[in-house]
């Protein structure tokens, strides 16, 4: 089962039209833009640089605060 | 304190990666329906033509469905880092809906999109068409998951969720209570439906292009008959829901009905202005306003707000300056009244934490009491302290903040009147196409033709507006009276955010781009150069 499977995808590729094949490859492109480069240079993860328990005293603290704010209206 | 400018640019990026990625959805949903339709009718006839048909359509889907695959993953990233304060307070409800969708319907869409593309020659009829449905619902399910989280978003409840003051989240109660909520299931069926007509639309559009340049007619007349015929169902259906959905805003979201409709004083018989100059006004000017007053010029058209939103000739619709400043008679609180109330949660959570930190049970006891104290009954539903303590934020702002108790009326009144008044023309366009189709003259019917095929960008121009009055109208919060947008996003340097909106920037037009050509290609290749 798990053979046909493979290929099936194995053989779908394979006959990929010209068209397919761009689509395919615009696709790994992006893929790589949003998952190596975004994520990895512009989109860190901070929760292994923070511990559970100060995200917790950090929001808190953010939820509790009242402080002036300097925000406009759009019309 | 949060960077007005960090504001704005972190929502510039979110609408943008929004609009973006919406370009690509609707088409998806609409356009796999399609696809399943006309492989339907090739299955029970067998006739090659309809193959050759499915086909063509398919491939058109397949390039959209392509581009625009995980367009939307850059907002989960969004979610993070530039609404940090908002995923933190929601992310556990939010959450739940977004996680379903991608482990439910992401891989069903996965599934049979393998099937339906790479299939033709290696499963059965049967077997392809069914894959062919599947992929249609897969993708239409992707959506339902969206808009149950946008519908949390637009009228949170306390019927399914609790805040728990330990950690400041929200936390989900009642999964099927989160499901069945009216807002999310009405705004699901009238995206699904938008996204048909859109659908529809576009074949018709493209068929037409082929009639007027005398190519593939046989191919042409076909396509254009299933076109006029799903896309009359699809328009009216999204008309008739509509006004559902506009009835729950009324009864949801006070404040967005009054600026959607430019009605600045509460009446009883409240009109909709069919075509209106909204003028802009201050909050002093609106606290001084009368009955009529927030156009410089409109034509009305009397009662029939009050029967869309509250579904009575003479019922009683506030206006803005009813919703910020109050209005006793109809039992409407002040906009201080709420920004006080929300102002003593915030104190009351503050409270809670100060004993928690000293040790002190019963100080903990006193202020949880407190934050969690039935403050007003609605309908028979009982509102807790707690769920108005994001009214609480607005005491950080000058004058409580009162001028954004609203939303801008401006833009949202013209995104809205926009969007309806091409919903009715895609209705007239549906209704004559098809009479045409039924007597057999759409054929040589020129005019009819050019209309359908400059109708193409038009869906997505109204579903574009269709949102900006859905979300824009939603300000100025993130989740409705909970969280407001400026409380919601990330103490950030403004460098960040705009660095990555100029990436996404080049990113989403290059990819506009590369779709347009490849679908252009296709269409003027036509169904021979298909497959």
């Amino acid at each position: 089962m798990i053979n046909k499977i493979v290929l099936f995808y194995v053989d779908g590729f394979k006959n990929l039209s010209s068209l397919g094949k761009k689509l395919w490859l615009l696709i790994i492109i992006k893929l790589v833009v949003i998952f190596v480069i975004l994520k990895v240079f512009f989109f860190p993860t901070v929760d292994s640089v923070v511990s559970k328990d100060k995200q917790v005293d950090l929001y808190i603290n953010q939820l509790t605060k009242v402080t002036t704010q300097k925000i406009k209206k759009e019309e | 304190m949060v960077d007005y400018n960090m504001l704005e640019w972190a929502r510039a990026q979110f609408a943008m990666t929004a609009i973006f990625h919406f370009f690509f959805v609707p088409f998806t949903l609409g356009m796999s329906f399609m696809v399943a339709y006309f492989e339907t009718i090739y299955v029970k006839t067998g006739k090659a033509e309809w193959k050759q048909i499915t086909q063509f359509w398919q491939v058109l889907f397949g390039i959209n469905f392509a581009i625009g695959l995980s367009t939307g993953i850059i907002h989960e990233f969004e979610f993070g880092t530039n609404w940090s304060t908002y995923s933190w307070v929601v992310g556990d409800l939010f959450g739940a809906p977004l996680a379903v969708e991608g482990v439910i319907a992401f891989f069903m869409e996965a599934t049979f999109a393998a099937i339906a593309f790479f299939g033709w020659k290696r499963v059965s009829k049967g077997v392809h068409l069914m894959s062919s449905w599947l992929l249609a619902a897969g993708s239409n399910l992707s959506a339902l998951w969206i808009l149950i989280a946008n519908g949390f978003m637009q009228h949170p409840t306390s019927a399914f969720y609790t805040f728990n003051i330990d950690t400041a989240r929200l936390e989900l109660t009642d999964f099927l209570s989160l499901i069945l909520q009216p807002v999310a299931q009405v705004k699901f069926l009238h995206v699904v439906t938008a996204s048909y007509t859109m659908a529809a639309v576009f074949v018709l559009g493209v068929s037409s292009l082929y009639l007027l340049r005398g190519k593939y007619t046989s191919f042409a007349k076909k396509s254009a008959t299933v076109a006029a015929a799903s896309g009359l169902i699809a328009s009216i259906a999204v008309a008739v829901i509509g006004d559902d959905h506009a009835y729950e805003v009324a009864n949801t979201q006070p404040t967005k009905i009054a600026s959607l409709e430019g009605l600045i004083v509460g009446e009883k018989g409240a009109p909709i202005v069919a075509m209106g100059l909204p003028k802009y006004m201050s909050v002093e000017e609106i606290k001084n306003a009368k009955e009529g007053d927030g156009f410089t010029f409109e034509i009305a058209l009397p009662h029939l707000l009050s029967i869309l939103g509250k579904r009575e000739f003479d019922a009683f619709v506030p206006g803005v300056k009813d919703l910020i400043y109050g209005n006793e008679e109809y039992g409407i609180w002040s906009w201080d009244k709420l920004v006080a109330e929300g102002k003593r949660a915030i104190d009351d959570l503050h409270k809670y934490h100060a004993a928690k930190k000293a040790g002190d049970e019963a100080g903990m006891k006193a202020a949880e009491e407190d934050f969690h104290a039935i403050v007003a009954d609605v309908d028979g539903t009982k509102v807790e302290r707690a769920e108005l303590m994001g009214y609480g934020y607005f005491a950080e702002l000058p004058n409580n903040g009162i001028e954004f108790a609203y939303p801008p009326v401006a833009p949202v009144f013209f995104s809205f009147h926009l969007m309806v008044a091409l919903g009715f023309w895609f209705i007239l366009l549906f209704v004559l196409a098809y009479v045409a189709v039924l007597k057999d003259t759409y054929w040589d019917n020129k005019m009819l033709q050019q209309a359908a095929l400059f109708t193409i960008p038009l869906p997505w121009i109204a579903i574009s507006f269709g949102w900006m009055s859905a979300e824009i109208g939603r300000q100025p919060w993130t989740v409705f009276g909970v969280l407001p947008t400026f409380k919601s996003v990330t103490p950030l340097d403004l460098v960040n955010v705009q660095a990555t909106f100029f990436m996404f920037l080049v990113a989403f037009v290059v990819l506009g781009i590369a779709e347009l050509k490849m679908l252009f290609t296709v269409v003027k290749n036509g169904p021979k150069g298909a497959h």
